[in-house]
């Protein structure tokens, strides 16, 4: 799974074949215009770019499986699976992060939880969580805060 | 721009508010360019969504200054621990390193700011004298032309930046597409918003830009983390050899400074080609200078000479970069891509417009570019032996800062949440397009100039009622259409002949 364009070749072509059904479905996005023949209609684009997304996807993909996955791009060691588990664990902190400040409508108290989160995901000791935490809860309050006038109620 | 343009233009910017935003955003930049992993690029997309809340002035002092004193401080690591805090560094790091380790790193430094300087003040006077004529060229523009320049741009990004052609069009097609997201620019109709109010608006390029080089370069760095490197980069802070001296004595600077003059230009010329950052600009003039210098067979071994080709070609490109962005709103790197979003948060159109109805401010903008270079050169020199001190910031530290900056700084600039959400998205694709090998620039110059690109397509076809030979019967039009058909040609080509030559060879 990990070896060639197939997958990303294919992620892409769907992409633009998305693209085209959308356009294709919707009412609103035609080829031409209604006015006069030749002018381009609010489709036109959509339908150009998804063609061509659609036919580069499908070569870089035919192009993946004629390598027949000789290119590897991910190549797991013990480190790097130990870096992946971090991330994992950082995309799940931003995405957290952004889900309690949405639901709560509590920008600081999100802001604080996710910064004391991945500075122990990051493996930082507890007296530089708690410090690194202060400091940046205070810079963003009294900058975007108080100094710009920043609301972040969502 | 008359003699009075610029003088107001200066007046306006001599207050205390624009010269302390420009020194925050030398420190700043500065910190940001010694720092390995952080690049101008991250530094401008963080920093540009502050800047939305100060004066127009103040925020472009700021940025400009950010931006050179990056570029220049990216030597700082390069020649002390052997890693380019920037990807311009690169050839700084052959000639700089061995120079610290011949226990000269305080003259490399030196080097590094004054030439630096040079590069930098030269490709900025090349922009100020022929930014104008350029803009007066484009006056004779129609819908045709600035189609094709935006396809020329894309296409310079996919076949000229290097990597894979097919992976370049495919990142091209979908930042166009992205681009789509929105209003109709000409019938005012929805398209892609799948009845999310938000995205009516489309998709911003500020968040994508901050996405993908600000979060999703953080996410690279940890998912690429290698405790090995890191230790043996701890070990060579430690070495902590003495610097020496710091200036270059009046005959090495004699002898130096016509090569790195005719250096800087080149750079500039360089920087002005869509794509061709400062990376390429050093690769290519260390690489020359050392053809054609007396002493080449010392450049890559500790050459006093070979690191200033080097300090000048980096900073050089930056004047040229404006260039073809204030002129032709191309542009010629990541950093002035950003820029070009700034302006148009700012209400104003790069390209002709620029010089005639925003002309104090494009003088400005050029004035702070120069008066960023004598910034860089005071703080640079006066802290070269103090900076080694920036390195001792570890990585995790800054990625911490980073990710709560990059998800602050997406919702500051319309205070919306869906940019935040934007930024995530893009940060994690990111990650993604960095380890599958899919180059990044054409997807954020597609989203760039895919409304330009549809625009003025759908304008020249309306205006010649669907006929497309009126993209090539215009002359200026037909040469970029072969200009952009050479770009797309030359690696597909040049992929053959190597293969054939290799064939050869075997």
């Amino acid at each position: 799974m990990h070896k060639g364009d197939t997958i990303p070749g294919l992620l892409f072509a769907l992409l633009g074949a998305f693209c085209l059904c959308v356009t294709y479905t919707s009412p609103m996005l035609k080829f031409g215009s209604n006015t006069s023949d030749g002018v381009p209609g609010a489709g036109f684009f959509p339908y150009i770019m998804g063609s061509v997304l659609l036919i580069f996807g499908l070569a870089l993909m035919v192009r993946g499986i004629r390598q027949h996955g000789t290119v590897t791009y991910m190549n797991i060691t013990p480190e790097i699976k130990g870096n992946m588990k971090v991330l994992g664990l950082m995309v799940v902190g931003v995405a957290l992060y952004l889900a309690i400040w949405k639901i709560t409508e509590q920008f600081l108290v999100s802001l604080v939880l996710f910064a004391l989160y991945e500075n122990v995901v990051l493996r930082r000791g507890k007296v530089f969580t708690i410090v690194f935490t202060v400091i940046m809860t205070v810079f963003v309050w009294a900058l975007f805060m108080k100094g710009f006038k920043v609301s972040f109620g969502v | 721009m008359t003699a009075e343009t610029w003088l107001s233009a200066l007046q306006g910017l001599l207050q205390p508010s624009v010269i302390l935003y420009l020194f925050a955003g030398i420190a700043i930049g500065t910190f940001i360019g010694a720092l390995p992993g952080l690049s101008a690029t991250m530094g401008i997309a963080i920093m540009t969504p502050i800047t939305f809340w100060l004066d127009k002035t103040d925020g472009f002092a700021m940025l400009m200054g950010l931006w050179n004193a990056a570029i220049f401080a990216g030597g700082i690591t390069a020649i002390l621990i052997n890693t380019p805090g920037t990807p311009a560094s690169l050839t700084q790091a052959w000639d700089g390193y061995p120079l610290y380790k011949q226990g000269k790193g305080g003259l490399a430094l030196g080097i590094n700011v004054i030439f630096s300087f040079l590069g930098g003040v030269v490709s900025i006077l090349m922009l100020i004298l022929f930014a104008q004529p350029i803009a007066d060229f484009t006056i004779t523009f129609g819908a045709a032309e600035y189609f094709m320049v935006a396809l020329f741009g894309i296409s310079m990004m996919i076949g000229v930046a290097g990597g894979d052609v097919l992976k370049g069009l495919c990142m091209g097609a979908f930042g166009i597409l992205l681009s789509c997201v929105g209003i109709d620019p000409i019938l005012a109709c929805k398209r892609f918003t799948f009845d999310i109010t938000s995205l009516g608006a489309g998709i911003d390029f500020i968040p994508v830009m901050i996405g993908v080089f600000g979060l999703g370069e953080v996410f690279s760095q940890i998912y690429s983390r290698n405790r090995e490197a890191e230790a043996a980069e701890v070990e060579l802070r430690r070495t902590n050899l003495a610097l020496g001296r710091v200036l270059p004595t009046a005959k090495q600077m004699k002898a130096w400074t016509p090569r790195c003059l005719i250096v800087s230009l080149a750079a500039t010329v360089i920087g002005a080609i869509p794509a061709a950052g400062g990376d390429i600009s050093a690769i290519i003039c260390w690489g020359n200078s050392k053809k054609f210098s007396k002493e080449g067979d010392k450049y890559g071994h500790g050459s006093e000479e070979g690191l200033a080709v080097s300090s000048t070609a980096n900073n050089g490109v930056i004047g040229g970069a404006m260039i073809t962005m204030m002129t032709l709103g191309l542009p010629g790197d990541s950093v002035t891509a950003i820029l070009i979003g700034s302006l148009m948060m700012y209400g104003m159109t790069p390209g002709y417009t620029m010089f005639t109805e925003n002309a104090e401010f494009t003088c400005q903008i050029m004035i702070l570019m120069l008066l960023a270079c004598v910034a860089f050169l005071i703080v640079g020199l006066a802290t070269a032996k103090v900076s080694a001190k920036v390195l001792n910031v570890a990585q995790p530290t800054v990625w911490a800062c980073v990710s709560i900056l990059c998800v602050v700084g997406s919702y500051c600039i319309n205070n919306s949440f869906t940019d935040v959400v934007i930024m995530f998205i893009f940060a994690i694709l990111g990650v993604f397009f960095k380890v599958f090998n899919f180059p990044t620039g054409p997807l954020v110059l597609g989203l760039l100039l895919g409304g330009t690109l549809e625009s003025n397509m759908r304008r020249a076809l309306t205006l010649s009622v669907g006929d497309w030979s009126y993209f090539i019967t215009r002359p200026i039009s037909c040469v970029l259409f072969v200009a952009v058909l050479l770009t797309f040609l030359w690696p597909i080509g040049k992929a053959i002949w190597d293969k054939k030559k290799a064939a050869k060879q075997n």
